[in-house]
């Protein structure tokens, strides 16, 4: 093998004194630093913020004696393009090198990872050559021209990645061919049954929604008792945190999707800085969209460190999260893979909580959730009800999901991936607007298991009523979207996920936005009723349906106030106790989402409403 | 000022061991009091001999007595007319009784003869005269002195020390028929009257006359016909326009509309004299407060004396209070004699036959006052029966020989309290009927109800006696004029009846009755030999048929009367008893020539067969609508499958 490698000659520290970079102190510093982490010299120095990238790479370069370049439009514009047909972007990015130009029987590279040699190996065996000359460019410039060079087959496999390997797991196709078909059947087999017997029929229907709500709530209490269980074992004490050692962890990659979010963008790098965790096996990316400016200078004045990269995703249909995210994994370096948004405020130790809880695990875990809450909780009548909701899902439900082996609809943010394992799911799909939830019904459809961490994320919660409908009308239509996904194929299902599984991703995901669209209904009919005594409905509730309902009214709705009450109490939440008693108001706005998530499904179904963050007055720390 | 037509009974049972089905000895009285009026100017004098039975009293049953000592009395009005009177009272006595135990009868408290079993046998008619004296009643009374074998500890629990006074005793009475003046027209012991219509077009004041007629001779059941004439042997009261409001004259009672008005208060507001012109009678309400005392029900003080249990009944009426009265409270005034050491008494107070509170007595010999809360849950109907019971036990050696006895005295000053009264959980026209009191106002739509709403009065009277004051107005359905009353007493021609909350509205036309659980028809006019049989009240109903409905407006509590088709299937009101009122169990009653009752609301529904509800435009437009809802169903499939179909 001949490379244009040379001798190494002086160590990385030596070359940065010699070059004046660095001081005495900062390298000594720097080697006790590595003495804990066990990591590389230079990362630790641009870690600890003594040099920057080019630096690092200048100084590398001469370590190995080769030549080193920061024209970055020059190489792009210089670069033979035939050569990149030989050589996919995933490959590019794994072994950090690009070709360059190529000779008879050599070839000139660029990379941010000189002299590796599964790299050199595979290129030289990739273009059948015997020597290698390597150019040493930073890896944001590998990144920056990688970027520009496979931008639409990046952006193309961000987008259509999933649908292109398995169509009938995207929402792309929001309804499939047999769905229509048959609710062509059910709608004329409805239509006759009106004919003949609209009573018959009407009250068959409210059997059914009122069967739905009894299961539901039969569920719920079901679930909720095994989270109360599970509420006293905890998955990671913070001696196992404590005893973790820094040379054991692996680089763990962050992801920020963020759009528009000037205001906010600062308090989740103000937290990321103040992690728990080895800052050099850190890989931060600050997933930003082209058309967003404000938020990029916003991130660049919050003077992020050397390690942390900005990815700017190119402007194109649908302008999702999960397609940024998408975007993202392709340049993920870490072991492990977070997400979180850009008004997060995760607790300093969760990813060493993650990488425990991995660890305990076992290799059937795809992603852990950790709890969300709000910091803003107190802020008026809305986060009130919000924090209630929070609390129960995160501190009981998943929990409860988690014990009895269930389906767990992840959460938007603080979802820890094994990232290998991501990316052979296919990552988020785009045009899905719960790309979270529908991750989780897919990993568990693969036969993952989703667990949970007991850390928890402070978010803003949404204090503005029209703001709360845009987020949740997404949420609901998303779920909708899973749920139509999912259900194309409802025996394969069965049996991937048993029957246990399947009735629990009915009643989560489907059942989620249709006890929304039903509630109102249901609400009325009895609020009529109620009112004018009127006998027009008496028809439909025979006896069996009546009881049924009155069981739903008076249990049903107490259960869902009690136990957001014993969810806010354990979390001594304690003056938002009485606040449970409006939830049925709460259940209301749900409601209006979910009829406006129920025309979006048809209308715009890839629309990703955004949530406007930062109108919050309150800080974390109030809460 | 008491009420006349309370009846209080007492109760004596001399029991030695407590056993409640053994404690019906009872003691009944009938207190009428009457002021003797002077007979200035006898004009018309007749002897005649009147029969008056227990039944006529009230007894619709034989009176059963039970304990060492029972007694039974009652009180006969001495009215002015009375010269003299006999009575037979009809006995049975237990079969194992000693033949030495006696029976003895009291005239006025004074014993008049006593006679041993071994005398009279044990199914005796004992006749004897009763001596009259001036007071304004007699009281007679028959006691019993029963054992069988002289060791109360061994008879009493028994329970064969019995006696049965039969209701078809009877009194005869020679009476002098005095109608010189207004009140004594009704002092008498007549029980049939006979009320004429002088002029076609009759005010329509004289509606609630038939009622005053009933609640002026409240301690009797009397007869009330309406006549075109005047029939000889009867009372006749002639309505018509008169120059004079209320005038005796040739042995007959000449009222005008105004005249009506001054029987609204008892007799002890009518006058001593024979006619009366352009008289003021104040009808002004009494102030309502929040207390009542037994006194001001009509309810006398009692003393009883003996051993075993003493017991007082109070009639727990909702009629006391114009409504059901929220939070009941009974403050009741005892005295006893002190209990001797050894011995123990306690007081049980039974509501409807529940035991409400219960405590022993102890001290005597003062006035003591105790609570008794009356849970609302426990009331029932218009009439509830509170039941005060103390019951004296003496040690067992003193079973023979000298008994010891005790003395309780109730005192009427003892009262209800409560905090308001509702009458909306009065659903029933039982219930309605007998709890009508306070202010009343009869409302009538259409002057040929007239009738019928007067033979509805009569009923009413028969009923109840509570009422005070009915107004009464000719008009249409009107909220505001029935505001302020606590009852309405509504005659309406079915065109005009339009309550919101009517149970059947008559102008919807026809109508099925129809139980929503099973979905089986109760009542159908058309259809009725398909009914179950168990589920219809009589196979009787013709298309015609009169309705009793009891709704709520406002604060008020309305009855009313109204009729399908024809108006004349109401005079089957003529024919009802006061007994049938019982069965009107239900808030709306169906009647021709059976009474049928049904809970509408509660347990049935009304469906109206010419209503075009949403099931009738279903039927008709179902196709078109189903082809609709088709044609667009499909366009939208289409538009999903070519804009959201990929792949």
């Amino acid at each position: 093998m001949s490379v244009n490698s040379v001798s190494v000659s002086k160590k990385i520290g030596d070359i940065l004194l010699d070059l004046g970079y660095i001081t005495l102190p900062q390298l000594h510093e720097a080697l006790e630093y590595q003495k804990n982490t066990k990591g590389r010299i230079g990362w630790i120095l641009v870690a600890l913020g003594f040099i920057n990238r080019i630096q690092l790479y200048e100084c590398l370069a001469l370590h190995y004696g080769l030549e080193f370049r920061k024209d970055t439009g020059n190489m792009e514009s210089e670069i033979d393009k035939p050569l990149l047909s030989d050589i996919k972007h995933e490959e590019v990015i794994e072994y950090q090198t690009l070709p360059y130009r190529k000779e008879k029987d050599s070839i000139i590279v660029l990379t941010a990872y000189p002299n590796n040699n599964a790299s050199l190996s595979f290129f030289k065996n990739r273009f059948k050559v015997n020597e290698i000359w390597q150019v040493v460019i930073t890896d944001l410039d590998l990144t920056k021209i990688t970027e520009a060079l496979y931008r639409d087959a990046i952006l193309d496999k961000s987008i259509y990645g999933l649908f292109y390997r398995k169509p009938e797991e995207s929402a792309y196709s929001v309804f499939s061919k047999k769905q229509v078909i048959f609710s062509g059947v059910i709608s004329l087999l409805i239509l006759c049954w009106l004919y003949f017997g609209v009573i018959s029929f009407l009250i068959f229907f409210n059997f059914i929604v009122q069967a739905f709500y009894t299961i539901s709530v039969l569920f719920k209490l079901i679930v909720s008792l095994a989270g109360i269980k599970s509420e006293i074992e905890k998955p990671v004490t913070d001696d196992e945190v404590k005893s973790l050692k820094n040379d054991e962890m692996p680089v763990y990659t962050v992801l920020v999707p963020a759009y528009k979010e000037p205001e906010v963008i600062g308090i989740l790098m103000d937290a990321l800085k103040k992690m728990n965790y080895p800052q050099n096996k850190l890989d931060i990316i600050l997933l930003l969209e082209e058309d967003d400016r404000e938020t990029f200078e916003a991130a660049k004045n919050n003077k992020p460190p050397g390690n942390w990269r900005f990815l700017i995703v190119p402007s194109s249909q649908p302008k999702t999260k999960p397609k940024a995210c998408n975007y993202g994994l392709f340049f993920s370096r870490g072991k492990y893979l977070v997400i979180y948004d850009a008004e997060d405020i995760p607790e300093p130790d969760q990813l060493k909580k993650a990488v425990v809880v991995f660890k305990k695990g076992g290799k059937d875990y795809i992603c852990y959730q950790g709890s969300l809450n709000y910091f803003n909780k107190d802020e008026n009548t809305l986060t009130k009800l919000f924090t209630l909701e929070y609390s129960y899902w995160y501190d009981y439900l998943l929990h409860g999901l988690d014990r009895l082996k269930l389906v767990i609809p992840l959460g938007g943010t603080s979802n820890h991936f094994d990232a290998e394992k991501l990316k052979e799911l296919g990552g988020w799909d785009p045009f899905n607007t719960t790309e979270d939830a529908d991750l989780g019904v897919r990993a568990y459809a693969k036969g993952y298991r989703i667990g949970v961490v007991n850390t928890t994320t402070f978010e803003e919660a949404n204090s503005r009523l029209g703001n709360f409908i845009r987020q949740r009308s997404r949420w609901i239509k998303g779920y909708m979207q899973t749920w139509l996904v999912y259900s194309r194929h409802p025996i394969k299902l069965i049996k991937v996920i048993g029957f246990k599984g399947w009735v629990s991703f009915n009643l989560f995901i489907g059942g989620t936005p249709f006890a929304s669209l039903v509630n109102p209904i249901t609400w009325s009919v009895f609020f009529v009723w109620l009112l004018t005594k009127t006998k027009l409905v008496e028809p439909i509730f025979p006896p069996e349906v009546l009881y049924l309902s009155l069981f739903n009214l008076l249990f049903g709705n107490f259960l869902g106030i009690y136990l957001n009450m014993v969810a806010v109490f354990k979390r001594k939440y304690y003056t938002l106790i009485p606040f449970a008693f409006l939830n049925p108001f709460y259940w209301f706005l749900q409601s209006i989402a979910s009829y406006k998530s129920l025309w979006q499904l048809f209308n715009k179904p890839f629309y990703w409403e955004k949530t406007q963050h930062g109108i919050t007055k309150h800080r974390f720390g109030n809460a | 000022m008491f009420n006349f037509y309370q009846h209080s009974y007492t109760i004596n049972q001399n029991f030695y061991h407590t056993e409640h089905r053994n404690k019906k000895s009872v003691v009944y009285k009938v207190l009428v009091l009457i002021f003797l009026i002077p007979l200035l100017f006898p004009s018309f004098v007749h002897a005649v001999e009147k029969v008056v039975s227990l039944e006529d009293l009230g007894h619709a049953k034989d009176v059963h007595l039970s304990g060492t000592n029972p007694e039974f009395s009652l009180y006969l009005s001495n009215y002015r007319g009375l010269n003299k009177a006999k009575a037979q009272m009809q006995l049975r006595l237990s079969h194992v009784l000693d033949k030495k135990s006696t029976v003895t009868v009291l005239v006025n408290d004074v014993p008049l003869f006593t006679k041993s079993v071994e005398q009279i046998g044990h199914e005796p008619t004992l006749s004897f005269g009763i001596e009259l004296s001036s007071s304004d009643y007699v009281k007679v009374a028959v006691r019993g002195s029963l054992f069988i074998t002289g060791d109360i500890c061994h008879d009493i629990p028994t329970g064969n020390l019995w006696m049965v006074v039969s209701n078809k005793s009877r009194f005869i009475m020679n009476d002098n028929f005095i109608s010189d003046n207004i009140s004594s027209y009704f002092k008498n012991y007549d029980t049939d009257f006979n009320i004429v219509f002088d002029n076609e077009k009759v005010s329509l004041s004289v509606i609630p006359l038939v009622y005053y007629i009933n609640k002026l001779n409240d301690w009797k059941n009397i007869n009330i016909s309406i006549c075109n004439t005047t029939i000889e042997g009867m009372r006749n009261i002639i309505v018509g326009n008169y120059d004079r409001d209320i005038e005796i004259r040739d042995g007959n009672l000449f009222v005008s509309g105004n005249g009506i008005q001054m029987l609204k208060k008892s007799l002890m507001n009518l006058y001593i004299t024979s006619s009366l012109r352009n008289s003021l009678i104040n009808t002004e309400e009494a102030n309502r407060t929040k207390e009542l005392s037994l006194a001001n029900a009509g309810i006398r003080g009692i003393t009883m004396t003996g051993i075993g249990d003493l017991s007082f009944n109070v009639p727990i009426r909702y009629s006391f209070f114009s409504g059901i009265p929220r939070n009941l409270n009974l403050k009741l005034m005892l005295n006893h004699t002190p209990i001797p050491e050894g011995d123990k008494a306690f007081l049980k107070i039974f509501l409807n036959g529940v035991l409400i509170k219960a405590e022993q007595l102890s001290g005597g010999g003062n006035i003591t006052s105790y609570t008794v809360k009356i849970p609302e849950e426990f009331l029932k109907g218009y009439n509830n029966d509170l039941n005060i019971v103390v019951s004296y036990f003496i040690n067992r050696g003193d079973c023979k020989g000298s008994i010891p006895s005790m003395t309780v005295s109730m005192l009427d000053s003892s009262y209800f309290y409560y905090d308001d009264v509702s009458r909306k959980k009065i659903n029933t026209v039982t219930d309605v009927m007998g709890s009508m009191s306070g202010k009343v106002l009869v409302m009538i739509d259409d002057h040929n109800m007239l009738n019928f709403g007067i033979y509805l009065m009569d009923i009413l009277g028969r009923f109840n006696r509570d009422i005070e004051n009915i107004d009464i107005i000719q008009t249409n359905y009107k909220k505001e004029k029935m505001a302020g009353y606590d009852f309405v007493i509504l005659l309406a021609n079915p065109i005009n009846a339009q309550g919101s909350n009517m149970p059947l509205n008559l102008k919807q036309g026809r109508f099925s009755i129809v139980n929503p659980l099973t979905q089986k028809e109760v009542f159908n006019l058309e259809q009725r030999k398909n009914l179950h049989a168990d589920e219809i009240i009589s196979s009787e109903y013709a298309d015609s048929f009169g309705i009793l409905q009891t709704f709520d407006e406002g604060d008020s509590k309305i009855l009313m009367l109204s009729y399908y088709n024809d108006i004349n299937k109401l005079s089957f009101l003529e024919d009802i008893k006061k007994e049938d009122i019982n069965k009107m169990l239900g808030n709306v009653v169906v009647f021709n020539r059976d009474i049928a009752s049904y809970e509408i609301g509660e347990k049935y529904r009304v469906i109206y067969k010419d209503v075009k509800t949403l099931g009738y435009y279903w039927n008709k437009f179902k196709l078109v609508i189903v082809l609709v809802i088709g044609l667009i169903v499909m366009a939208f499939l289409y538009l999903v499958n070519k804009k959201l179909v990929r792949g």
